[in-house]
């Protein structure tokens, strides 16, 4: 009787033969599974050795004294301000100015809505 | 949404005259040198609030932008469009000031980590809204579309804020439950800063939002000129 694909394909190691056999195709399976976890174990517990959180700076202390420092933070410090000020007030400037515009065509359309037809 | 008066916008003004002054004192007197970074870690007590308001005016814009794609009132769409120019000032102040702590801190201006990356990709998309609001005129399709997109927009900003947690980057976390390792001095300026910059934002947004508003009312009366046969004497 010729058999199916599925049933040749698929065949347990420990389903035939003698007993002696059988064990060593258990104790074969076995070993393999064993291996396998410990590699997959081994290789996340590699992966996540590195904590995201632990290469990041996770402390701000306050020194104590003058600190000498080899980038000029102080103009860096000046520059990040100094940038922020003048975006904001530019901002705030810029607003103004179409507030100005935008009530003065508002004032001039409303004049010329009110007047009667034959003095336009 | 009534107009507010103009004595409850002067006392918001001169209270956030205050709290800048405050803020500036913190910052700049009352909280100390950082060990390692220096001088340089101040910038912290203004980019860590800075992102904050982009948070507010981003958030804020998807907000008026689905109730005006719900409601079609023009209110709503007033703050969208304050909110999202507010939120792209503070955006940029964040994207400056950031790189600039870097520099001192990574050794360089820039580097593709996941919350500085999540972070550009937002500023692109409001810049995308007041590019389409500044250039199209407010016909209502350009309206519906950029509310749209603000609301696309919307979903960056969980990404931006849990991006460090979630991905190996270099950010700092040092106020999220992780951190934590700031000194008294150095959060009190923080606290002053973070209100200092809201009541900033929100007197941003709300300014800005009254001159939307006029711009709203021309419109309608451009339209009712331009029926009369007018606007081109107006």
């Amino acid at each position: 009787m010729i058999k199916s694909f599925a049933e040749r394909s698929w065949r347990p190691a420990w389903g035939s033969g003698p007993p002696g056999n059988t064990i060593r195709a258990v104790a074969r399976s076995l070993v393999r599974a064993g291996a396998l976890a410990s590699f997959l174990v081994c290789g996340t517990a590699l992966a996540q050795e590195e904590d995201p959180g632990e290469s990041r700076a996770a402390t701000f202390e306050a020194a104590e004294g003058a600190q000498a420092e080899e980038v000029p933070g102080g103009a860096l410090l000046i520059g990040a301000y100094g940038f922020a000020w003048i975006a904001l007030f530019g901002f705030i400037g810029s607003i103004a100015l179409r507030q100005s515009r935008a009530w003065n065509d508002l004032t001039r359309l409303k004049k010329e809505l009110e007047k009667p037809e034959g003095k336009r | 949404m009534s107009a507010p008066k103009p004595i409850a916008r002067l006392v918001f003004v001169v209270i956030t005259a205050l709290l800048f002054a405050l803020f500036l004192y913190a910052s700049f007197f009352y909280a100390p040198v950082e060990l390692t970074m220096g001088v340089v870690q101040k910038i912290f007590y203004l980019h860590v609030p800075s992102a904050y308001a982009m948070y507010l005016g981003f958030g804020l814009c998807a907000i008026g932008s689905a109730v005006f794609l719900i409601t079609r009132k023009d209110p709503w769409d007033a703050l969208a469009v304050a909110a999202a120019e507010v939120g792209l000032l503070f955006c940029i102040i964040v994207l400056v000031t950031g790189p600039l702590w870097a520099r001192k801190a990574w050794g360089v201006y820039w580097t593709w980590d996941p919350r500085l990356t999540t972070t550009i990709l937002a500023g692109l998309i409001f810049t995308a809204y007041v590019v389409l609001r500044s250039f199209t005129g407010g016909g209502e399709a350009e309206r519906r579309f950029a509310a749209g997109l603000a609301i696309v927009g919307l979903f960056d900003l969980p990404v931006i804020h849990y991006s460090v947690q979630r991905w190996r980057g270099q950010h700092p976390t040092v106020i999220t439950s992780r951190g934590g390792g700031l000194a008294p001095e150095m959060t009190h300026a923080l606290l002053i800063g973070l209100v200092f910059v809201t009541a900033l934002a929100v007197l941003l947004i709300w300014t800005r939002m009254r001159l939307e508003r006029t711009r709203q009312e021309l419109r309608t009366l451009e339209l009712e000129a331009a029926e009369r046969g007018l606007l081109e004497d107006a």
